[in-house]
């Protein structure tokens, strides 16, 4: 039996046996005397790792000498003569594509957010089901919902004598089918967050369901719209292994005309093309930045 | 009229009763408190009110319009949430006109009552701001004035200053209290705070585990507490188990701890297990160890003293399971822990509780 006497007596030996394991002598520096330059040094590899393909291909655009069949880095006799060799196909399945994944991120989020809505807000049984099928297709490979859509097309059409393959509209359900995913992710993750007081708050000013989704709901949710938007677009616009089998001429993709300039023969103008691109988009982040910032959209977070 | 009336409302949550048998009335114009601890189905109500939420059983009148039916929108009502709820997207005058603009008023009329609503909650110089950039007892005033844009017929808030400092508390209590007062409005106030419920309310209704306890004036509730939860929930009290031995006149005779005490007699009959309830106030500290017909005493030890300025807080230990709290002024205490000592209180501070 221990009394309190023992008991005492037992914590102050363990506290002196504690205090006697202090560590002696002055604290220690804190961080690592190459610590800064290790961060500056890491930092330095990844974006040479992420910047270099780029740079490359902006250089090599500018290649000024005849006709070259590699890519040359760092030009010889920069000029801009390759810009005004792109070949018209090029520009026109550029405007095209603009179009497409424009469309793409509208249809997204006219199928998306109510989508969001109803898996967050709505009282329907298996809505973890609903929610992985509305998944599903980032986890198909895109290549694979590209067969399978041409496949439903000749099926559809063979039935109905109404076919959809090479056609505007037959692509453009193959895109809105890979891009609703990502609106409806960050949509869901915005709704999810967010105050449902805020409604409540609508309602008892006396604002009627659609009016506090108008004024209230879209506006506060619109940076999870306005992010998932823009990562459908990026899908649309950059997708291959899908538009590869429902594009037809006349209907060609800029990533598609793009590759197949490439599989023919090596031309130059294709990296002017693709840097006048890269532009066309780094204008196009920047005006983001300074209209909703991108910072916020990318987190997809209420402010 | 712009009274409400909640008729015998039951609320259940599945399995879970929320609301047993709720009748209330709320006259024009009162500012009445639902304080009770959390759970206690006062924010329940509160949202029955508003229309959030449906009773399973019963109805609630608005004035003399019969809104059980009717959706939140159309009941006419203002609601200050505990966070705010403010419209982020929305500068502070577009959120104090939202209820106006809904309603269809012309521009003019909402810029107006907007300014008017500004001067009326001291902050004329916000309304182009965002509610990010005011600070957290202006966004309070705001909501307010949000909720009151459009005159409701009833105010309902959900613990407006639950996230407001002690001191910035308590000026919004005086705050608030003149905002109602000025627009004469009928007000239902829910919060768990005893005080704040205490310093605004004309009444004041005691709620727990579904059940109203106790409706009154804040007077009424703390001098004469009808039962230990009330007793115990508002302010502090001593309760001591005890049993009813006799009558004498107008009062009973208890035993308590080994001695005999006189409680003024309480509403109905009451014989066997009672608690006697004696506010810390009350208690003092006496020289003499018996008792005569105007003050019970019974005697302890010292176990504790906290000091809080004004006054010294003596615990003492008289056998029960609980020390007994005396309030005494800082020079009477005594210093030395363990000390034996008489406390007394008169008889008519004194109440029966058996409930």
């Amino acid at each position: 039996m221990t009394t309190p006497v023992d008991k005492a007596a037992a914590r102050h030996a363990n506290e002196a046996a504690i205090i006697a394991l202090r560590p002696k002598g002055p604290p220690p520096r804190r961080g690592l005397p190459w610590g800064r330059f290790l961060h500056l040094f890491y930092c330095s590899l990844s974006y040479i790792f992420l910047l270099s393909p780029m740079i490359v291909v902006i250089g090599a655009s500018l290649h000024g000498g005849e006709y070259y069949t590699a890519i040359k880095f760092p030009p010889d006799e920069p000029s801009f003569q390759w810009y005004w060799k792109i070949p018209g196909d090029q520009l026109r399945a550029l405007g095209l594509s603009f179009l497409l994944a424009g469309a793409t991120a509208l249809g997204a989020c006219v199928l998306g957010i109510p989508a969001a809505l109803g898996i967050v807000r709505g009282k329907i049984p298996g809505k973890t089901f609903i929610s992985t099928v509305f998944r599903a297709p980032l986890q198909i490979p895109a290549i694979v919902t590209g067969i399978a859509f041409l496949q439903m097309f000749y099926l559809v059409g063979d039935a109905t004598g109404f076919y959809l393959q090479g056609t505007f509209w037959g692509l453009y359900m193959g895109h809105v089918f890979v891009a609703t995913p990502y609106v409806v992710g960050t949509v869901t993750a915005i709704l999810q967050r967010f105050d449902m007081r805020l409604e409540e708050a609508a309602f008892s000013l006396g604002a009627n369901r659609w009016s506090t989704f108008r004024r209230v709901t879209l506006p506060v949710i619109k940076p999870g719209v306005y992010a998932g938007a823009l990562y459908a677009f990026m899908v649309s616009f950059g997708d291959v292994p899908i538009s590869i089998f429902l594009t037809a001429p006349g209907y060609v993709t800029y990533p598609i005309e793009l590759f197949y300039g490439l599989e023919n023969d090596f031309d130059p103008s294709i990296l002017a093309s693709a840097s006048l691109v890269i532009f066309f988009c780094l204008i196009a982040l920047l005006a983001m930045q300074k209209l909703v910032g991108l910072d916020t959209l990318l987190r997809s977070g209420s402010r | 009229m712009s009274g409400v009336k909640i008729n015998n409302v039951v609320k259940r949550f599945g399995d879970f009763t929320a609301l047993h048998e709720l009748n209330l009335e709320i006259q024009e114009g009162e500012f009445l408190s639902l304080l009770g601890p959390s759970g206690c189905g006062k924010t329940t109500t509160l949202r029955l009110i508003a229309g959030f939420i449906q009773p399973t059983q019963g109805s609630i009148i608005l004035g003399d319009q019969d809104v059980t039916q009717v959706a939140p929108q159309h009941r006419e009502i203002g609601m200050v949430f505990q966070d705010y709820a403010l419209f982020p997207h929305m500068t502070i005058a577009d959120n104090i006109g939202f209820g106006l603009r809904e309603r269809g008023y012309p521009k003019e009329q909402i810029r107006a009552r907007v300014g008017d609503l500004l001067d009326l909650i001291r902050l004329a110089e916000v309304g182009e701001r965002y509610p990010a950039e005011v600070s957290g007892g202006q966004q309070q005033r705001i909501a307010v004035a949000r909720a009151v844009a459009y005159p409701p017929k009833v105010l309902l808030m959900d613990e407006p200053l639950g996230a407001l400092d002690l001191k910035l508390r308590e000026t919004m209590q005086v705050e608030l209290r003149r905002i109602q007062q000025e627009l004469k409005i009928t007000t239902v106030y829910v919060t768990h705070d005893q005080t704040e419920a205490m310093n605004m309310s004309d009444r004041i209704v005691v709620m727990n585990t579904g059940r109203i306890e106790q409706i009154g004036s804040a007077e009424g509730i703390y001098d004469d507490p009808r039962t230990r939860f009330v007793a115990d929930f508002v302010g502090q009290i001593n309760l001591l188990d005890a049993e009813v031995t006799g009558a004498d006149g107008d009062f009973l005779i208890a035993e308590t701890l080994g001695s005999q005490v006189r409680v003024p007699k309480g509403e109905g009959e009451c014989s066997g297990k009672v608690s006697i309830a004696v506010r810390p106030e009350h208690l003092q500290l006496v020289d003499t160890s018996s008792s005569d017909n105007a003050l019970n005493v019974i005697s302890g030890k010292l176990s504790g003293r906290t000091f809080a300025g004004n006054l010294t807080r003596l615990f003492v230990d008289v056998g029960a399971e609980s020390p007994i709290v005396v309030e005494a002024r800082p020079q009477d205490a005594p210093s030395e822990i363990g000390v034996s000592i008489n406390i007394g209180w008169k008889v008519e501070n004194s109440r029966v509780l058996t409930e």
